[in-house]
């Protein structure tokens, strides 16, 4: 019952969006229940809709838990989509490092690792290069006071920039026109879903990493609430002066708090570079970091919640393209007015949430 | 003057008024008294246009009004001070009481006839108060002094006070008596409400008890006494005095030695305090609030940052000066702060949650690993806190947001006492806790004492410290100003010092 | 609480069944009709208003609409992860040619149709190596030759600027092009080259563009060549910043991909055209035709693939005389007399 009510608020959001988007559809002219029938049934169609819907889910449940856990410490992780960019850069850099990759009679790599050792290696490298990288931000914060939000905005700008700088002058195959790096050895690759369960296509680059990203939501939820550190981690959050009373470090908790949210989010290079393209590619990231802030959100900063709304946000990815292509006139920009509406109803709900509460709160007040 | 006729009143599921009838009569000071959640400010919202009862009728001079806001209320000479004054602090106390009831046309302010009509309030009634000074110059009493022109400018006959004294000083509860006993001489209606039965004896002529959204009592205050006032708010007997035998004090558990807490802005809040606290006795810190006893608490009790703290503080013989509020939870220290909702409690999370609080990385909280939580064992601890020290309603898994004050209270004190401390800091022990449970706090303290924990006590409550205190320090402006036997110490004496005279 | 309970279920219920009415539907297919040829085009992130690129093949195909009976679908990604799944909504749903515009797609097109060897595919601008991919691609040296002889003749300093977007071989290609139709006129020419950046941003970065335009003049140069798409916008302020005496601009630029003359009339020599408009006519003209072939298709000079821009706007600023050798040039590249340097072919 609890449970239920949880999933209230963001089910009305949801469905007020889907009607605002009609609107929308029908002011430009095409059919809303048409367009939101082949938006949904393309992102439901067995197997290419449900596979590319969970596709498109995976990076979204790794940011998603990441601002979620940043959240629970009460910290806001807008660097998220820095985070996953250097990790995923990390992640081509060890494949290619330790995969034996050798492109045009360049030699890029040290060692030919096989794929049992290299795979932990490179995925652990990603985890702990978002970890890194998330942890800078939190360390300021707990050290000089200095604002998160600001500080994580910095370092986006600064890890998209170095990472291109890297894949530009280091690790391109010369002579190719795509900002990217060089392909990772085999042994990096992670199997897609389809290679070891029969009935799914191995076209479907649904791979290992959305199973991580299952585990992910188990672990963390774990990790939140089954041991003490996720339990200091929420006590901060929650007041932090009375984490600091209960004797907690609260400047630890910040910094550890970043560091497992950058870990996740880390952990969406597992997705993109060992698991779909095999390489690091520039501009990869459909601004996964910042729809994680939505998603998590929405799906209430708990591990099945973002894995929920991480799912609806796959659905609507996957069906804003047939909506694109198969509509007279509505484009993929449905998907973002949905996803918008979406957000905007979910935080209004503070609003209304205040005024469902307001008798229970005065219940509480002094009589 | 004001009658109220079975007023229901519902929040929800709550029934927070149960056709209450009360009946006030012109110039006199009636007392509404009653615990916390009983009822009695809804009621009074409810006159003052606050909240709109679902039934009922409110009479003023016998004829039935509709009292829909506070508007309505001010208009049939009703005014109300809140227990947070609502004053702008950067404007001056003029400015303040036209606010909302500007004279003159809305274009031009006419603030001087206001100030005078202010200034011949202030004298009718014995205020004191300069129409030109800023609020944010002026003491609480006097700013609840200004609260009490506002309504007086408005042409209330009929004055309802929410705890007016929680704030005071004893001397400023005294003054503000005189000048309550002024307006009733002036054929002013009085009502306050409150929980402390010293001054509803003090001062009121007729009282009406409530307990769980009734009415349960009504009678002349000269007919009555505190001990069947308590009965009757509470609802059985109350032991009013704390029994405490001697204490039987042990060695040093706690020394400072010209310990100075700077506070942010660079002043000391705690200005060279040297004391002791043995085992087995109770030290009381009296005070008007304000004057350190906050950082004091919290220092010791390792919330302060190293730097702002100088002196030396020890600890059965070690330093702990710059220890860490952990290193002190766990040699023993156990602190119940001030401020249950800031410090004490995570509000959000369940009771089991914040029964571990300070406890979370220890055994048998943590088990697999020194990592994983044992939900089991959270459960046992959070049970028997819940059990021992009464925490209603008994159930772990509701978030401490949903509890009374009192039982918030409780839960924080079971949990430190759960610590088996061997110094416990404990500041305001009983702020906004229901009679009954006061009185169920100051026996675990005093059986705490008895175990041979050193307790220092903070409290704002001076019957509070006097009670429970074997020995009483009493601070002013960060320095200890002199240490009286509570036993033979009278109010007054205790007071004068307090506000930094001397005996 | 129990209102809440049941709200909650009456919600549930209504997502439930919004979510199972479609499943078995497709009617928004029906109104393709499913006799006719079925073309999808994926363009670049840029999308299918770029006034460049994308614009072109986007005209190149609406074209083929009005003329052949076709049902055309085309997606705009946005994002480069959409490009894939876009493909293969087109290949999934049966399509007969789906086109990739740009060389980025290569590599995720010859995924996708390795997967579907029974859908044409056709990738302007790269090159894949499969049956039923058709590789487009422009000898955009032999374009950028001519107007580097235009350009050489008009030069009043002897100084040209070229200013590429990204620094790819693509480009490249341009360039080496430019320098030595250049060199062909006026063996003593100088050819200042600068590039935007080394990240896709340098397609998109007209601020710069200028400033390297302005670097440019500073040095003497009076006509520049610009292949750097949005970016070499910024060199069409920079040129008319310079102003007209007696009616004629001081400084030129030298459009790309489309004609590019009407942007800044006056100030533009001409523009080096790529004709991916009659690029993909042609291609849904073969397919309807039954002669689609994949493999290499190379346009030049001789198919019209590329050429130089003349309209209203520059028939003024090109002497008749330079004209006639540009076309005799023409006509020797095309007969293989004059060999162009291919700076993608080392």
């Amino acid at each position: 019952m609890k449970h239920l009510s949880e999933l209230l608020f963001p089910l009305i959001a949801v469905i007020a969006a889907f009607i605002v988007g009609g609107i929308f559809v029908l002011i430009i002219g095409d059919d809303p229940i048409l367009t939101y029938q082949l938006l949904i049934g393309s992102a439901l169609s067995w197997p290419d809709g449900i596979g590319y819907t969970l596709f498109y889910a995976t990076p979204l449940i790794f940011t998603g838990l990441a601002v979620a856990v940043a959240f629970r410490c009460g910290l806001l992780n807008i660097g998220t989509e820095g985070q996953l960019y250097v990790a995923a850069f990390a992640a081509a850099w060890i494949s290619i490092k330790l995969g034996g990759t050798v492109v045009g009679g360049v030699n890029y790599s040290w060692a030919s690792l096989p794929a049992l050792a290299l795979v932990p290696i490179a995925c652990l490298v990603a985890i702990l290069m978002g970890a890194f990288w998330a942890a800078i931000p939190g360390y300021l914060k707990a050290r000089f006071g200095s604002h998160e939000v600001i500080n994580t905005i910095m370092m986006n700008f600064i890890g998209i920039a170095l990472v291109s700088y890297f894949t530009q002058y280091y690790y391109k195959t010369p002579g190719d026109p795509i900002m990217e790096t060089a392909e990772i050895g085999v042994a990096a690759h992670i199997p897609r879903l389809g290679s070891f369960i029969p009935g799914i296509p191995t076209r479907l680059p649904l791979n290992v990493a959305f199973l991580l990203a299952i585990l992910a939501c188990v672990l963390v939820y774990i990790f939140l609430w089954k041991t003490k550190w996720g339990y200091e981690i929420r006590a901060t959050g929650a007041n932090p002066s009375a984490a600091e009373y209960g004797g907690i470090a609260v400047r630890k908790q910040i910094v550890l708090a970043m560091a497992v949210s950058g870990g996740l989010a880390g952990m969406v290079g597992i997705n993109e570079v060992l698991g779909y393209r095999y390489r690091y590619y520039e501009g990869f990231s459909a601004s996964y970091g910042f729809t994680g802030i939505a998603v998590a959100l929405l799906g209430r900063n708990h591990p099945v919640g973002v894995f929920l709304a991480a799912l609806l946000f796959g659905m609507l990815n996957r069906g804003g393209i047939f909506v694109d292509a198969f509509t007279d006139h509505v484009s993929k920009d449905l998907v973002e007015v949905l996803q918008a509406v979406v957000i905007l109803f979910v935080a209004c709900e503070a609003f209304f949430r205040g005024s469902f509460n307001r008798f229970s709160l005065l219940r509480r007040s002094k009589v | 003057m004001l009658e109220l006729r079975d007023i229901t009143k519902r929040f929800g599921e709550v029934l927070a008024n149960d056709r209450i009838n009360i009946k006030i009569t012109e110039g006199t000071i009636h007392a509404i008294v009653g615990e916390n959640g009983a009822g009695k400010s809804t009621i009074m919202r409810i006159a003052y246009g606050f909240y709109t009862a679902d039934s009922g009728e409110i009479l003023v001079d016998g004829q039935v009004r509709r009292i829909d806001t506070p508007h309505d209320a001010i208009a049939q000479g009703i005014g109300m001070v809140h227990q947070h004054f609502m004053l702008v602090e950067n404007m001056t106390v003029a400015e303040n009481i036209v606010l909302g009831s500007e004279p003159g046309s809305a274009a031009a302010l006419d603030l001087k006839s206001a100030s005078q009509k202010i200034r011949a309030l202030s004298e009718e009634f014995k205020l004191a108060i300069n129409p030109s000074a800023v609020i944010e110059t002026l003491s609480v009493g006097q700013q609840q002094r200004v609260e009490l022109l506002k309504a007086l400018y408005r042409d209330a006959r009929l004055l309802i006070l929410d705890e007016p004294t929680a704030v005071l000083t004893p001397q400023e509860v005294e003054e503000f008596f005189t000048i309550l006993r002024g307006m009733r001489e002036q054929g002013k209606t009085v009502v306050i409400i409150t929980h402390k039965l010293d001054e509803v004896l003090a001062i009121s002529d007729e009282v009406t008890v409530m307990r769980d959204g009734r009415v349960v009592g009504r009678v002349k205050t000269k007919d009555t006494n505190a001990a069947e006032l308590a009965r009757m708010m509470v609802g059985r007997d109350v032991l009013l005095r704390v029994e405490k035998p001697d204490a039987d004090a042990g060695a040093t558990v706690l020394s400072l030695q010209d310990l100075r807490v700077m506070g942010m802005d660079g002043t000391p809040r705690v200005d060279g305090l040297t004391f002791d606290v043995r085992a087995g006795e109770v030290v009381g810190i009296a005070g008007v609030e304000g004057n350190g006893q906050t950082e004091l608490i919290e220092s010791l009790a390792g919330l302060t940052e190293p730097e702002l703290v100088s002196g030396r503080v020890e600890f059965e013989g070690r330093d702990i000066t710059t220890a860490t509020a952990k290193e002190r939870k766990q040699m023993g220290v156990a602190h119940i702060p001030e401020d249950r909702h800031r410090r004490g409690l995570l509000l959000d999370f369940d009771l089991a949650e914040n029964s571990i609080l300070g406890v979370q990385d220890r055994e048998p909280i943590v088990s697999f690993a020194g990592v994983m939580l044992d939900n089991g064992a959270i459960e046992r601890r959070a049970r028997q806190i819940i059990k021992d020290f009464d925490v209603r309603p008994a159930n772990p898994a509701l978030p401490a947001r949903s509890l009374s004050g009192g039982n918030q209270q409780k839960l924080i004190i079971g949990r430190e006492f759960d610590l088996h401390p061997k110094l416990l800091l404990v500041a305001q022990p009983t702020r906004g806790v229901d009679i009954g449970a006061i009185e169920f706090i100051h026996r675990k303290l005093i059986a705490l004492r008895d175990a041979g924990c050193a307790i220092l006590l903070v409290s704002a409550e001076l019957e509070e410290v006097t009670a429970l205190a074997d020995r009483l320090l009493v601070i002013h402006e960060g320095k200890i100003v002199g240490e009286v036997d509570p036993k033979v110490a009278t109010t007054e004496e205790i007071g004068l010092m307090m506000t930094g005279g001397h005996r | 609480m129990r209102f809440r309970s049941l709200a909650t279920l009456a919600l549930l219920c209504l997502l439930v069944s919004v979510l199972l009415t479609p499943a078995c539907t497709t009617q928004s297919r029906e109104r393709d009709d499913k006799s006719k040829l079925h073309v999808g085009i994926v363009f670049d992130i840029g999308g299918k208003d770029d006034r460049s690129f994308n614009a072109a093949a986007w005209q190149g195909v609406k074209r083929a609409e009005k003329d052949f009976p076709i049902v055309l679908r085309d997606v705009e990604p946005g994002n480069p992860t959409s490009i894939e799944p876009a493909m293969r909504a087109f290949a999934e749903r049966g399509y007969n040619l789906v086109i990739g515009v740009g060389f980025a797609q290569s590599p995720i097109m010859e995924r996708v149709a390795k997967d579907y060897p029974n859908v044409n595919f056709a990738i302007i601008d790269g090159v894949i190596d499969l049956p039923n991919v058709a590789s487009l691609v422009f000898m955009e040296h032999q374009g950028s030759y001519l107007v580097g002889m235009i350009a050489a003749r008009t030069s009043k300093t002897g100084v040209l600027g070229f200013i590429g977007g990204m620094d790819i071989p693509l480009i490249h290609r341009f360039a080496v092009g430019y320098t030595e139709g250049a060199k062909a006129v006026n063996p003593n020419i100088q050819v200042i080259q600068n590039y935007v950046g080394v990240t896709d941003a340098a397609w998109n970065n007209p601020g710069k563009g200028k400033e390297l335009a302005l670097a440019q003049i500073s040095k003497g140069a009076d006509i520049i060549f610009t292949a750097a798409g949005n970016s070499g916008l910024g060199a069409f302020d920079a040129v008319e910043q310079y102003g007209k005496q007696n009616g004629r601009a001081q400084r030129f630029v030298i459009g790309v991909d489309s004609n590019q003359n009407g942007v800044k009339p006056g100030f533009v020599l001409t523009s080096m055209v790529k004709r991916v408009d009659n690029v993909v006519y042609q291609l849904v003209q073969e397919l309807v035709a039954g002669r689609f072939t994949g493999g290499f298709h190379v346009y030049g000079l001789k198919e019209d693939g590329v050429g130089y821009a003349m309209d209203q706007f520059n028939q003024e600023l090109i002497s008749p005389d330079t004209l006639k050798q540009v076309e005799e040039a023409k006509q020797k590249i095309i007969n293989g007399e004059i060999q162009v340097t291919d700076a993608m072919k080392k």
